[in-house]
């Protein structure tokens, strides 16, 4: 992670429209926004596609950047408010073509707890640990995945989250609290006999 | 353990993150000691904390940086030529090729747009659909050009082809994007990568509202018209009226 300092000249760099600068970005956040944005989407189509109108729009947004939170929170919320324009678009075409998905069931669709996720007496700890956990994960409703990737993977403090998310650093950390509790329950829910 | 009060699931959060303070932690360790269940909750919530925070981290896949590279490329030559987003550059091109297949249609064969009551195909009836029934597609390829060119700043960028039982869609925009739409709505086995497109091979059996998923390309809305291809009865065109239109 880069210090402020760091970030400051990088900042510097990109608003005098150095395109090495721009470079360096994207190799500093293309993992990260990507990332963040297939834990949320759940799908890695979906999250290159977006991670790269997150980067054109960062591209397109420098000049408005004022440096009021740091590029990291800055990215992370164009990131995420990009996801949930999308996961409502994709709710709402879901919606007007339910006929459709009779016949083509959406794999897009997060998968519901009971869904068949295999039994860790079943498989090697590790990578099914993972598949479970990441299934839980995905099942949960997007306000609370956002909010566990971006403090539990992501490591951001309840400030940038609010900066991120848009909201009052309490409502953050209720919705964090809550969003684990869910995420343990369903975790829970498959690993009991 | 039966389920957690919200109350209780926000103090053991706030617990864990050392946010409560000395005389409320303490509380709490007291409630844990004569509860082993809430205690095992803890310890369970903290268990998940760790599994997060291992998950392995994802990367972006390879190419990400090239691919990024030309779409800003193309972003820009797109401003350049028209002053117009993307989007509504696409949007108008797809408009523009569906109402020049539909005037296509009806010109060389002078057929006649009859409204109708019923359709084709038994939908549409009672829905709001207004039903033009059109002669079919001749066998063969079939190329529509570009209609309406004063409307498409920076000359011909798409073509439409329906040859038999598929559609050929040619555009210069953004082939990445183009190419993610198109398997969204049909998936990998029917779409080709052609010289400056994409080919999409429809199945026979197809229904017309495949064929308009196909044509919205995910948000780019034209689901309103069916261009069904290769039938020889009498096609379909649906359009519904313009104050349902979105």
């Amino acid at each position: 992670m880069q210090s402020h300092e760091e970030e400051q000249a990088l900042v510097a760099r990109l608003r005098r429209r150095e395109s090495e600068a721009f470079t360096e970005l994207v190799r500093l956040y293309q993992h990260r926004v990507f990332g963040l944005l297939l834990r949320i989407m759940g799908q890695p189509d979906e999250a290159e596609e977006l991670a790269q109108e997150v980067f054109v729009n960062v591209y397109r947004g420098l000049d408005a950047f004022r440096g009021e939170s740091s590029l990291r929170t800055w990215i992370y919320r164009i990131a995420t408010n990009q996801a949930k324009n999308r996961l409502k678009y994709l709710s709402r075409r879901r919606a007007g073509q339910q006929e459709s998905l009779d016949d083509h069931p959406d794999e897009s669709a997060f998968m519901p707890l009971g869904e068949p996720v295999p039994r860790p007496d079943r498989a090697a700890e590790g990578a099914e640990m993972e598949r479970i956990v990441s299934a839980a994960l995905s099942a949960l409703d997007a306000e609370h995945r956002e909010v566990l990737v971006l403090r539990d993977i992501e490591g951001l403090a309840y400030e940038e989250i609010a900066q991120v998310l848009g909201l009052a650093e309490g409502t953050v950390k209720s919705r964090l609290f809550r969003a684990r509790y869910a995420l343990k329950q369903r975790i829970a829910a498959v690993m009991e006999p | 353990m039966s389920r957690l009060s919200d109350q209780t699931v926000e103090l053991m959060g706030a617990y864990i993150e050392g946010e409560l303070d000395a005389e409320a932690a303490a509380s709490f360790e007291a409630q844990m000691e004569a509860d082993p269940a809430l205690f095992a909750e803890v310890e369970s919530m903290r268990e998940t904390m760790r599994r997060l925070a291992s998950l392995e981290r994802p990367k972006a896949p390879e190419g990400f940086s090239a691919d990024l590279a030309a779409r800003l490329r193309s972003r820009s030559a797109t401003s350049r030529r028209g002053g117009m987003g993307l989007e509504e550059r696409w949007l108008q091109l797809l408009m523009v090729a569906a109402v020049a297949m539909l005037a296509w249609l009806l010109w060389p064969h002078g057929g006649s747009v009859t409204p109708s009551a019923g359709s084709a195909d038994g939908s549409g009836s009672g829905s709001g659909v207004e039903d033009i029934v059109v002669p079919a597609l001749p066998a063969g390829e079939v190329e529509i050009e570009p209609a309406l060119p004063s409307r498409v700043a920076g000359g011909p960028v798409m073509q439409m082809k329906a040859i038999e039982n598929r559609y050929e869609v040619v555009t210069q925009l953004d082939a990445k994007a183009l190419r993610s739409e198109l398997r969204k709505v049909v998936g990998d086995r029917q779409v080709k990568e052609v010289e400056g497109g994409f080919e999409v091979t429809l199945d026979a059996k197809e229904s017309d509202a495949e064929r308009a998923r196909l044509l919205n390309l995910g948000r780019y809305s034209v689901e309103r018209v069916t261009l069904p291809v290769g039938q020889r009865p009498p096609v379909l065109l649906r359009s519904l009226p313009p104050s349902t239109k979105p």
